[in-house]
């Protein structure tokens, strides 16, 4: 997935008006019904976004500076568990995984809960990675807490290969 | 009222970059007159070495964050040393200030009940307590800075802490904290608090 791509796939969130953190929720109780797809590899992917749209209902704003330090994102194909830090906790959880048979995407699903300290709300991740090569792949992840909103974060997983 | 006898210390994370925002924010504490702390990435206080001068120039304390950022909890023992390490050398050649405190990256490993052991070890031999804070501002999350959400959260978390007398609030160096920091200052001295040194 190139940057046109990815600009594309925002500005198509932004039409998307009534979807929010609510409907997250719902469809990925949705998802969770669905039978999963465990991805065969032993992979870990690390994913460092460099840009982020941030979004409520009305508009999504794009943010390209001072924040890649304090975001970050990891699926192990291993353990099955997705991870992200940002900004003052870290979370993780077990993730619900599926693969598009089309374009062999990977998507990891969860919600979160604080794993750094206590002082945090679960925090729900949808985590998208594209095939790539042998070292990196394109991602895109999707998170918000319950009802504030939606942030888009995109950039690129490392890949470390597992014996 | 909220704050009666009771004291807060600001604290920043992230910086020192952006520079604008910290200008910004330094500006305001000399108007204010208070002292602060920030805790820095010491890759940034490579970059802006001059802006790490300004804070400690300023009469502010300077802290190590970390070299990157790096979720300390996660990392080797080998990694956590050279994080902090790194920050605290290239901290005390840019300023000529020790730093004495480390404030894990995302609070990973600093919190009771949370100890990372390996953190634990690298900071004792490095002479840093291990800090983390008592409110956090998430002057981060959007709309980023501290607007009305953020400052009705903010109330709720001093309310829920009735029995501390010194509280140490989270923010970071970013433009959206700058800007509300003179209303924020207002607003927790009309809650009654003292803007204490650290």
């Amino acid at each position: 997935m190139d940057r046109s791509d990815e600009r594309q796939r925002a500005h198509h969130w932004r039409r998307d008006d009534g979807l929010c953190g609510s409907a997250l929720l719902s469809l990925l109780s949705m998802l969770l019904s669905s039978p999963a797809i465990a991805a065969r590899e032993n992979r870990e992917y690390d994913c460092r976004p460099d840009i982020k749209y941030e979004c409520t209902v009305d508009q999504c704003e794009k943010i390209v500076s001072d924040f890649q330090h304090a975001e970050w994102f990891a699926y192990s194909t291993t353990t099955g568990e997705l991870s992200a830090c940002l900004w003052t906790n870290c979370y993780a959880a077990k993730a619900t995984v599926f693969r598009d048979p089309a374009s062999g995407d990977l998507t990891a699903m969860a919600k979160l809960i604080p794993t750094a300290h206590p002082g945090n709300e679960p925090i729900i991740v949808s985590l998208t990675i594209g095939t790539g090569n042998n070292d990196t792949a394109n991602f895109t992840a999707v998170w918000g807490y319950r009802n504030e909103g939606l942030t888009f974060d995109m950039g690129k997983c490392a890949l470390r290969e597992l014996r | 009222m909220l704050g009666d006898e009771k004291s807060v210390i600001l604290s920043f994370d992230d910086g020192p970059a952006p520079l604008a925002a910290l200008e910004s924010i330094l500006q305001t504490l000399r108007q204010e007159e208070i002292k602060a702390e920030f805790y820095v990435l010491g890759d940034e206080v490579r970059q802006y070495p001059e802006a790490a001068r300004m804070i400690v120039d300023q009469g502010h304390d300077i802290q190590n964050h970390s070299w990157s950022h790096s979720d300390l909890e996660r990392a080797t023992e080998q990694s956590v040393r050279s994080e902090l390490e790194r920050t605290q050398n290239i901290i005390k050649k840019t300023t000529g200030v020790t730093p004495t405190k480390i404030r894990p990256p995302y609070g990973a490993g600093g919190f009771r009940g949370h100890l990372d052991p390996e953190l634990v070890e690298v900071a004792r031999d490095l002479s840093l307590d291990i800090v983390t804070w008592d409110i956090d501002t998430e002057d981060w999350k959007a709309p980023q800075g501290l607007g009305p959400e953020k400052i009705n959260n903010i109330e709720s978390q001093f309310e829920q802490q009735p029995r501390k007398e010194s509280f140490n609030i989270l923010m970071h160096v970013q433009t959206g904290t700058a800007r509300d920091l003179p209303a924020f200052i207002s607003r927790l001295r009309g809650w009654g608090f003292t803007i204490a040194e650290p």
